[in-house]
């Protein structure tokens, strides 16, 4: 009798027009979106593999040279110049560090406008070289991408309220509430069974092409099937939590509601509020009681540094000296300190005032967070936003993990150049021609996607089980 | 005539009588005030902070003490991009391009600190600002507001009875227009008034024209309230419920407001890629190896001689080191602006490809004029790009003409110079005011963009003529 009813009732729902039309236009935007990922994620790929490819056509260029030098033969490359000394192609050479990209990386391409993805590397100051960012249009970052966060975000809750505002008030406005009381003991049960039978094709329809996509993605990226499946399961289980939050407040509005019209009303207020006033509000309250340091003190601050390392570089050889065996040992012999040797002395001195800063930021930023994880109660959005950008790892952890290490590298490529400037030694020569020790960077961090944290998966299960309650709880 | 304004008091007051209109103006005057209040305060104290540093850094260079004069080009200095009182409205790229850069010898760098890099909140709905909430969050304002004009009318049975006092749908048409247009209206003129007001008492720049972008910046807003006044009443008599003209608004809205505007930039990228960071940077650093690889030097020292009559470099009434820093600048330069050049020609036919799309939608229409107008667009990045690359070619040249004077003592290498020679270099001052090659180029893209709102609005009219003329048509 139930699945009869059921069966009904969605032949029904699949006779609307309307709704149909609803369906086809959400699949159109979710395939859109799972194409703009793709291609931003490909696009992404290739200047990885350009930047390798140049990174590799440099060194082998530095180490023919010096082979050729070796022979006296210079005449060609990059490096024309026979006379050449290692403190140049320590600033020459470039290499890049590369954030590693995710099976889920496709599905939130918004953030990797604004979080640089990678950094070409030498051995000056790292202000410069962790300061530039990719050259696209600035005005696509203000709209933010048609990303398939954006549909599960935004998108889909407007078309869960459009696809569904009509299940329970037509009847009441047409008089057939009292004549649904006496068909069905429990009303409340009945429009929970249309409300899922009209929001699941849209919810399908998204995790469809939202696993579709992190699959392309994988195989494209060469990712393993764990990683791809854990990724593939938690977009499920965000997109399910994130949906259920939805759907409770979509049966919530609708049994309260007079019309159709009233109900769709009410929804579109909610939706406002949840997802445009409180992420917003959450943001400024979080940076008017944590605010970062201004970047033009940070400039101002930067530049400080590096005129006291230019004018006092003894303050900076004596900070560096001793942690530096080789340079160390180039000071100790007497004679005044090799020019590459001071200049890596002031450029260390120059990055710890940076540090400094780069942490003071950085625990601000963190304050930041928790202030926006207590506004999670009142909209679940900030917590589906956090758990995608996890996901993709484009989240706050993940890109300070990227930054540490490419600091790291920074100090690895010094250290291998340290012994050449020492001594003062020319590119020519065979100690030069040992590139094959040349440091490769190699991200250190999470390479998967990871799990909803257990608090917050905690808050949303809470939430979604009060507004549940209060949805069905029946009316007097 | 006179039943107009009694038609207009009546739809008036029948809007202050539903609930939905305090309870909206609550939420937006909320939003508003929220908004405003944080846009404001950011670019106070932005604009205070780059000020600042801007004038500690000019007095540093001033006293950087004695030195040579190539080693002060070295030094370089940063400068800090201008905020304007516009910007209050609509700070369109500011956020995600650099807010400083560093104007040093032989390099033309790219603005680094982007201040959304720092935010922790990922705005993956585009920027909450004023702009946005103007023209993405108050056409959602006007559809709740008026989707039910007509079609409540017509559910509730008072549609006959008004019609059958006006006599006229037409009149009834324009005083429901009048109303919701009205309505709409005043968080429009609250938010032009403290913007305006807070612009002339806060010392923000001011771009060339400035009353007149307020007065286009106000049409431009206006305008596209009126297409959004015009669609929502329209949809309202075209339909039969108000349930239906909702579901329908909110999937326009939708389209208009977050699909296309989004869709027609991924386009434009995709139709004209920009370089990317690690393209350019490859090919700039081989034009520039060519460049010192070449027989440049051979060619100026033949040009030289055979201009001053002499027989080596010694006897020119010229520093030959000078001539050739001079000389290597000049070279550089042009493949700066060879490589840079095409990357924002790029984003110009970007711009371009955007503007004749913007027959599309209201929204990506009047947002690419409103960033013109308020001069935060690209083409506002780009002047001052320009405008710091001007000034840094002006640093070298006057560095190393101090370079290129002939010494007395030809035992001196290299002399130091001091704060008369810094002293020579003004501070920078940036007006805002775009080449005359760009205003020119832009005409075009103004039109068409121009054309393209002008278009909507004359549909909408249509609508809405449409719509009054069903009524006295179509059975009630």
């Amino acid at each position: 009798m139930r699945s009869r009813a059921l069966r009904l009732e969605a032949s029904l729902l699949l006779r609307q027009r309307f709704f149909r039309w609803t369906l086809l236009a959400f699949a159109l935007l979710c395939s859109l979106a799972a194409a703009e990922g793709l291609a931003r994620m490909a696009q992404q790929r290739h200047t990885v593999e350009r930047l390798h490819e140049t990174e590799e056509r440099q060194l082998q260029a530095a180490s023919d040279l010096a082979r050729r030098l070796d022979r006296q033969q210079a005449t060609a490359g990059p490096f024309r110049d026979p006379r050449i000394p290692a403190n140049f192609v320590r600033l020459v050479l470039s290499d890049p560090a590369v954030k590693p990209l995710l099976p889920a990386s496709a599905l939130n391409v918004t953030q990797a406008d604004v979080l640089p993805f990678y950094f070409l590397l030498n051995t000056g100051p790292s202000n410069k070289s962790t300061s530039t960012y990719e050259y696209g249009n600035p005005e696509i970052p203000i709209l933010g991408r048609l990303d398939l966060s954006l549909i599960l975000l935004f998108v889909l809750p407007l078309f869960l309220a459009i696809a569904g505002h009509s299940i329970g008030s037509f009847e009441r406005q047409a008089g057939f509430d009292s004549l649904l009381k006496v068909v069905s003991p429990a009303p409340a049960r009945v429009y929970a069974r249309r409300l899922l039978l009209a929001a699941l094709p849209l919810i399908a329809i998204y995790l469809f092409v939202a696993t579709a996509t992190i699959v392309c993605e994988a195989v494209l990226d060469h990712a393993g099937a764990a990683m791809t499946l854990r990724s593939g399961l938690s977009i499920v289980l965000t997109a399910c939590l994130y949906s259920s939050c939805w759907l409770a407040i979509l049966l919530f509005v609708v049994r309260r509601s007079s019309t159709p019209a009233a109900a769709l009303t009410s929804l579109s207020i909610i939706w406002a509020v949840i997802c445009l006033l409180v992420p917003v509000l959450a943001s400024e309250a979080a940076a008017r009681l944590y605010p970062t340091l201004p970047r033009a003190e940070y400039v101002n601050r930067m530049r400080i540094a590096s005129d006291e390392a230019g004018r006092h570089p003894e303050r900076a050889a004596r900070a560096y000296l001793p942690r530096h065996t080789a340079a160390a040992g180039a000071a100790a012999a007497g004679k005044p300190l090799p020019a590459g040797i001071a200049a890596l002395a002031g450029a260390e001195y120059a990055d710890a005032v940076k540090r400094d800063l780069d942490n003071e930021i950085g625990a601000a930023q963190e304050k930041q967070r928790r202030v926006l994880r207590a506004f999670a109660i009142v909209s679940p959005l900030l917590l589906a936003q956090a758990e995608l950008d996890r996901l993709s790892g484009e989240d706050f952890e993940r890109q300070r993990e990227f930054l540490r290490s490419v600091h790291e590298q920074i100090g690895a490529l010094r250290m291998y150049y340290e012994p050449y400037l020492a001594d003062n030694r020319q590119v020519s020569g065979a100690g030069f021609a040992g590139l094959e020790d040349y440091p490769r960077y190699r991200f250190p961090g999470r390479s998967g996607g990871r799990w909803i944290h257990g608090e917050e998966a905690l808050i949303w299960i809470v939430s979604l089980l009060a507004v549940a309650g209060l949805a069905l709880k029946p009316k007097p | 005539m006179h039943k107009l304004p009694i038609l207009f008091l009546k739809e008036w007051r029948q809007l202050w009588r539903e609930q939905r209109l305090p309870a909206l103006y609550a939420l937006l005057l909320a939003g508003c005030l929220l908004v405003m209040g944080t846009t404001m305060a950011g670019n106070a104290v932005e604009s205070h902070q780059s000020a600042h540093a801007a004038d500690l850094e000019y007095s540093r260079w001033l006293n950087q003490g004695e030195k040579y004069a190539h080693a002060a080009a070295h030094y370089g200095m940063y400068v800090f991009r201008p905020v304007y009182g516009l910007a209050n409205l609509d700070p369109g790229v500011q956020g995600f391009v650099g807010h400083s850069v560093w104007l040093e010898a032989h390099v033309q760098d790219s603005l680094i600190y982007r201040p959304a890099e720092d935010s922790t909140f990922s705005e993956r709905l585009g920027s909450f600002t004023p702009a946005f909430l103007l023209l993405t969050v108050l056409p959602l304002f006007v559809i709740l507001l008026g989707y039910g004009s007509v079609a409540a009318e017509r559910e509730r049975g008072t549609l006959r009875l008004v019609l059958a006092c006006t006599g006229n749908t037409y009149r009834l048409m324009a005083s429901k227009l009048l109303a919701l247009f009205t309505a709409a209206m005043l968080p429009l003129l609250l938010v032009f008034g403290v913007s305006i007001g807070f612009a002339a008492s806060s010392h923000l720049a001011q771009p060339p024209g400035n009353t007149m972008r307020w007065v286009g910046l106000f049409a431009v807003y206006a305008a596209s309230l009126a297409f959004w006044v015009c669609v929502t009443l329209g949809v309202s008599a075209w339909v039969r419920t108000g349930g239906q003209a909702l579901a329908a608004l909110l999937t326009a809205w939708c389209l208009f407001s977050l699909v296309l505007p989004r869709a027609t930039a991924e386009l434009a990228e995709m139709l004209r890629p920009a370089a990317t960071q690690q393209q350019l940077a490859a090919s700039m650093s081989a034009a520039l190896g060519d460049v010192e690889g070449g027989d440049r030097e051979a060619v100026v020292k033949a040009r030289l001689l055979a201009q001053y009559h002499v027989q080596s470099v010694e006897q020119l009434p010229l520093n030959w080191e000078g001539v050739l820093r001079n000389e290597g600048e000049a070279a550089g330069d042009r493949i700066f602006d060879r490589f840079w050049g095409s990357l924002f020609e790029t984003y110009r036919e970007q711009q371009t490809v955007v503007a004749r799309l913007a027959f599309c939608s209201p929204t990506l229409a009047a947002s690419w004029l409103s960033q013109r107008l308020a001069s935060t667009d690209i083409q506002a990045h780009v002047a001052f790009v320009e405008a710091a690359e001007a000034h840094r070619r002006l640093i070298e040249r006057i560095l190393n003409d101090q370079i290129q004077l002939k010494l007395a003592d030809p035992s001196v290498q290299r002399p130091n110079s001091g704060r008369e020679v810094w002293s020579r270099v003004p501070p920078f001052h940036y007006t805002g005011a775009a080449p005359d090659s760009s205003r020119a180029r832009s005409r075009g893209d103004i039109a068409s963009v121009v054309l393209g709102l002008s278009l909507q609005l004359g549909c909408a009219g249509l609508l809405v003529l449409w719509g009054a003329r069903r009524l006295r048509t179509v059975p009630l």
